[in-house]
Protein backbone atom coordinates (compact mmCIF):
# COMPACT_ATOMS: atom_id res chain seq x y z
CA UNK A 1 0.00 0.00 0.00
CA UNK A 2 1.04 3.44 -1.00
CA UNK A 3 2.08 5.77 1.87
CA UNK A 4 -0.37 8.30 0.57
CA UNK A 5 -3.46 6.03 0.90
CA UNK A 6 -5.81 4.68 3.21
CA UNK A 7 -6.66 0.99 4.15
CA UNK A 8 -10.08 0.49 3.66
CA UNK A 9 -11.41 -2.08 6.08
CA UNK A 10 -15.01 -3.70 6.37
CA UNK A 11 -16.85 -6.61 9.08
CA UNK A 12 -18.00 -9.53 7.29
CA UNK A 13 -21.28 -7.47 8.00
CA UNK A 14 -20.47 -5.17 5.32
CA UNK A 15 -18.90 -7.81 2.82
CA UNK A 16 -22.69 -9.93 3.58
CA UNK A 17 -24.45 -6.30 3.00
CA UNK A 18 -22.60 -5.79 -0.24
CA UNK A 19 -23.13 -9.23 -1.57
CA UNK A 20 -26.84 -9.19 -1.17
CA UNK A 21 -26.66 -5.83 -2.70
CA UNK A 22 -25.45 -6.98 -5.97
CA UNK A 23 -27.46 -10.01 -6.15
CA UNK A 24 -30.28 -7.48 -6.39
CA UNK A 25 -28.46 -5.70 -8.89
CA UNK A 26 -28.21 -8.33 -10.44
CA UNK A 27 -31.89 -9.80 -10.67
CA UNK A 28 -32.60 -5.47 -11.78
CA UNK A 29 -30.06 -6.45 -14.64
CA UNK A 30 -28.12 -2.78 -13.19
CA UNK A 31 -24.76 -5.15 -12.07
CA UNK A 32 -22.35 -3.79 -14.04
CA UNK A 33 -23.29 -0.06 -12.80
CA UNK A 34 -23.33 -1.07 -9.47
CA UNK A 35 -19.70 -2.77 -9.50
CA UNK A 36 -18.81 0.46 -11.59
CA UNK A 37 -19.83 2.76 -8.60
CA UNK A 38 -18.53 0.65 -6.65
CA UNK A 39 -14.88 0.03 -7.84
CA UNK A 40 -15.11 4.21 -8.23
CA UNK A 41 -16.40 4.39 -4.59
CA UNK A 42 -13.59 1.83 -3.00
CA UNK A 43 -10.84 3.97 -5.22
CA UNK A 44 -11.62 6.85 -3.23
CA UNK A 45 -12.37 5.45 0.22
CA UNK A 46 -8.73 4.80 -0.29
CA UNK A 47 -7.41 7.72 -1.68
CA UNK A 48 -8.92 10.98 -0.41
CA UNK A 49 -11.68 9.98 2.66
CA UNK A 50 -11.35 13.27 3.95
CA UNK A 51 -12.78 14.35 0.47
CA UNK A 52 -15.32 11.95 -0.99
CA UNK A 53 -18.83 12.33 0.19
CA UNK A 54 -19.97 14.30 2.61
CA UNK A 55 -19.06 15.02 6.16
CA UNK A 56 -21.82 14.12 8.90
CA UNK A 57 -20.62 13.95 12.12
CA UNK A 58 -16.90 13.60 14.33
CA UNK A 59 -16.49 11.56 17.08
CA UNK A 60 -13.90 12.90 19.34
CA UNK A 61 -12.82 10.06 21.39
CA UNK A 62 -12.67 7.33 18.77
CA UNK A 63 -11.09 10.23 16.48
CA UNK A 64 -13.36 9.02 14.23
CA UNK A 65 -14.60 11.43 10.99
CA UNK A 66 -18.20 10.24 9.70
CA UNK A 67 -19.22 10.62 6.14
CA UNK A 68 -21.82 9.85 3.79
CA UNK A 69 -21.66 8.86 -0.09
CA UNK A 70 -23.83 7.71 -2.62
CA UNK A 71 -23.06 7.15 -6.44
CA UNK A 72 -26.05 5.35 -7.64
CA UNK A 73 -26.71 2.65 -6.71
CA UNK A 74 -24.57 2.30 -4.04
CA UNK A 75 -24.67 4.17 -0.66
CA UNK A 76 -21.83 3.85 1.59
CA UNK A 77 -21.53 5.35 5.38
CA UNK A 78 -17.70 5.02 6.72
CA UNK A 79 -15.13 6.76 8.99
CA UNK A 80 -11.89 7.32 8.56
CA UNK A 81 -9.02 7.66 11.37
CA UNK A 82 -6.72 10.33 9.74
CA UNK A 83 -3.33 9.36 12.17
CA UNK A 84 -4.34 5.79 12.07
CA UNK A 85 -4.74 6.25 7.78
CA UNK A 86 -7.51 3.82 8.17
CA UNK A 87 -11.54 3.90 6.44
CA UNK A 88 -13.54 1.76 8.32
CA UNK A 89 -16.81 1.27 6.27
CA UNK A 90 -19.57 1.05 8.48
CA UNK A 91 -22.81 -0.01 5.87
CA UNK A 92 -23.06 -0.11 2.56
CA UNK A 93 -26.11 -1.02 0.55
CA UNK A 94 -28.13 -0.43 -3.26
CA UNK A 95 -31.10 2.03 -3.76
CA UNK A 96 -33.24 2.27 -4.12
CA UNK A 97 -34.75 -0.17 -1.32
CA UNK B 1 -3.01 37.13 -4.81
CA UNK B 2 -6.41 36.93 -3.34
CA UNK B 3 -7.74 36.40 0.10
CA UNK B 4 -10.40 34.24 1.28
CA UNK B 5 -11.60 34.52 5.34
CA UNK B 6 -7.98 36.37 5.73
CA UNK B 7 -5.67 33.83 4.38
CA UNK B 8 -3.50 34.93 1.06
CA UNK B 9 -4.29 32.27 -1.78
CA UNK B 10 -2.15 31.81 -4.16
CA UNK B 11 -3.60 31.86 -8.14
CA UNK B 12 -2.87 28.03 -8.29
CA UNK B 13 -4.94 27.31 -4.74
CA UNK B 14 -7.82 29.35 -6.31
CA UNK B 15 -7.61 27.98 -9.02
CA UNK B 16 -7.62 24.25 -7.39
CA UNK B 17 -10.61 25.37 -4.74
CA UNK B 18 -12.91 26.44 -7.76
CA UNK B 19 -12.42 23.28 -9.93
CA UNK B 20 -12.44 20.60 -6.58
CA UNK B 21 -16.08 22.40 -5.86
CA UNK B 22 -17.62 22.47 -9.26
CA UNK B 23 -16.46 18.21 -9.09
CA UNK B 24 -17.91 18.38 -5.89
CA UNK B 25 -21.29 19.62 -7.11
CA UNK B 26 -21.51 17.46 -9.75
CA UNK B 27 -20.71 14.87 -6.99
CA UNK B 28 -23.43 15.79 -5.21
CA UNK B 29 -25.77 16.78 -7.86
CA UNK B 30 -25.49 13.47 -9.90
CA UNK B 31 -25.96 11.57 -5.93
CA UNK B 32 -29.67 14.04 -5.78
CA UNK B 33 -30.64 12.98 -9.21
CA UNK B 34 -29.80 9.61 -8.34
CA UNK B 35 -32.46 9.58 -4.86
CA UNK B 36 -34.82 11.68 -6.87
CA UNK B 37 -34.98 9.51 -10.37
CA UNK B 38 -35.61 6.20 -7.74
CA UNK B 39 -38.44 7.80 -6.39
CA UNK B 40 -37.02 9.23 -3.05
CA UNK B 41 -39.01 12.23 -1.77
CA UNK B 42 -38.70 13.37 2.09
CA UNK B 43 -40.73 16.43 3.79
CA UNK B 44 -37.13 18.53 4.07
CA UNK B 45 -36.85 18.65 0.62
CA UNK B 46 -39.36 20.79 -1.34
CA UNK B 47 -40.57 21.50 -5.26
CA UNK B 48 -38.19 24.79 -5.44
CA UNK B 49 -35.20 21.89 -4.08
CA UNK B 50 -36.37 19.19 -6.50
CA UNK B 51 -36.79 22.50 -9.45
CA UNK B 52 -32.88 23.62 -8.10
CA UNK B 53 -31.59 20.26 -8.58
CA UNK B 54 -32.82 19.44 -11.94
CA UNK B 55 -32.28 23.34 -13.15
CA UNK B 56 -28.86 22.75 -14.26
CA UNK B 57 -27.25 19.01 -15.60
CA UNK B 58 -23.88 18.12 -14.04
CA UNK B 59 -21.77 19.59 -15.89
CA UNK B 60 -19.17 16.01 -15.63
CA UNK B 61 -20.70 12.44 -16.24
CA UNK B 62 -19.95 10.22 -13.07
CA UNK B 63 -16.97 8.72 -14.88
CA UNK B 64 -15.81 12.59 -15.38
CA UNK B 65 -16.24 13.30 -11.30
CA UNK B 66 -13.80 10.54 -10.59
CA UNK B 67 -11.94 11.32 -13.30
CA UNK B 68 -11.38 15.10 -12.64
CA UNK B 69 -10.82 14.00 -8.81
CA UNK B 70 -7.70 12.05 -9.67
CA UNK B 71 -6.53 14.80 -12.57
CA UNK B 72 -6.97 17.54 -9.80
CA UNK B 73 -4.79 15.24 -7.12
CA UNK B 74 -2.04 14.18 -10.02
CA UNK B 75 -2.05 17.33 -12.36
CA UNK B 76 -3.49 20.39 -10.14
CA UNK B 77 -3.81 23.57 -11.85
CA UNK B 78 -0.38 25.87 -11.92
CA UNK B 79 -2.28 29.17 -12.45
CA UNK B 80 -5.90 30.30 -12.87
CA UNK B 81 -7.56 28.96 -15.71
CA UNK B 82 -10.07 31.49 -16.75
CA UNK B 83 -10.40 35.03 -15.55
CA UNK B 84 -9.00 37.23 -12.64
CA UNK B 85 -8.32 36.23 -8.86
CA UNK B 86 -11.54 38.24 -8.42
CA UNK B 87 -13.72 36.68 -10.68
CA UNK B 88 -12.59 33.11 -9.17
CA UNK B 89 -13.68 34.09 -5.90
CA UNK B 90 -16.26 35.14 -6.98
CA UNK B 91 -17.23 31.61 -8.53
CA UNK B 92 -15.97 29.81 -5.31
CA UNK B 93 -18.60 31.60 -3.60
CA UNK B 94 -21.28 30.70 -5.90
CA UNK B 95 -20.20 27.35 -6.02
CA UNK B 96 -20.01 27.21 -2.38
CA UNK B 97 -23.07 27.73 -1.95
CA UNK B 98 -24.58 25.63 -4.39
CA UNK B 99 -22.43 22.82 -2.71
CA UNK B 100 -24.27 23.66 0.66
CA UNK B 101 -27.49 23.65 -0.72
CA UNK B 102 -27.15 20.39 -2.48
CA UNK B 103 -25.74 19.05 0.18
CA UNK B 104 -28.61 19.74 2.35
CA UNK B 105 -30.80 18.55 0.07
CA UNK B 106 -28.92 14.81 0.07
CA UNK B 107 -28.66 14.69 3.60
CA UNK B 108 -32.39 14.99 3.26
CA UNK B 109 -33.24 12.27 0.96
CA UNK B 110 -30.19 10.13 2.34
CA UNK B 111 -32.08 10.05 5.52
CA UNK B 112 -35.31 9.31 3.88
CA UNK B 113 -34.20 6.06 2.96
CA UNK B 114 -31.51 5.12 5.82
CA UNK B 115 -32.61 6.90 8.78
CA UNK B 116 -29.80 9.50 10.59
CA UNK B 117 -28.77 7.53 13.47
CA UNK B 118 -24.95 8.95 14.66
CA UNK B 119 -23.10 6.32 15.70
CA UNK B 120 -22.45 6.29 19.96
CA UNK B 121 -18.29 6.26 20.43
CA UNK B 122 -18.69 2.43 22.01
CA UNK B 123 -20.47 1.59 18.72
CA UNK B 124 -17.41 3.51 16.73
CA UNK B 125 -14.87 1.39 18.92
CA UNK B 126 -16.45 -1.96 17.95
CA UNK B 127 -16.47 -0.98 14.22
CA UNK B 128 -12.77 0.01 14.58
CA UNK B 129 -11.55 -3.29 16.42
CA UNK B 130 -13.92 -5.90 15.15
CA UNK B 131 -12.09 -8.45 12.63
CA UNK B 132 -11.53 -7.97 8.88
CA UNK B 133 -14.31 -9.25 6.76
CA UNK B 134 -14.04 -10.63 2.94
CA UNK B 135 -12.67 -7.53 0.94
CA UNK B 136 -14.91 -5.60 -0.87
CA UNK B 137 -12.05 -5.32 -3.88
CA UNK B 138 -12.48 -9.00 -4.03
CA UNK B 139 -15.84 -9.41 -4.27
CA UNK B 140 -15.84 -6.98 -7.41
CA UNK B 141 -13.11 -8.73 -8.85
CA UNK B 142 -14.75 -12.20 -8.80
CA UNK B 143 -18.11 -10.96 -10.40
CA UNK B 144 -16.30 -9.24 -12.42
CA UNK B 145 -14.25 -12.07 -13.52
CA UNK B 146 -17.82 -13.78 -14.22
CA UNK B 147 -19.58 -10.83 -16.10
CA UNK B 148 -16.56 -11.28 -18.20
CA UNK B 149 -16.81 -15.01 -18.43
CA UNK B 150 -20.07 -15.01 -19.50
CA UNK B 151 -20.02 -12.08 -21.75
CA UNK B 152 -17.16 -14.79 -23.64
CA UNK B 153 -20.01 -17.18 -23.32
CA UNK B 154 -22.94 -15.37 -24.69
Amino acid sequence: MSADRYRVANAQEVADQFRVALGIARERGTLPRAIRSAKWMWEELARTPEQFGESRYYLPNAELHVRIAFVGPVFVLFGYHESARIVFVRKNRLLPP
Amino acid sequence: MAETNGTPKTPAELAREAEFLSIKCDELRHACLGFLDDGVTSPDVSADDVAFVRSTPPQRTLEGVFAGYRKLREDPPSGLINGTPDQTMAKIEALAGTRERLKRVMFALSDAVEPYKPLTEEEAREMMTAPQGESIPDIIAELEKEIEEAGHVG
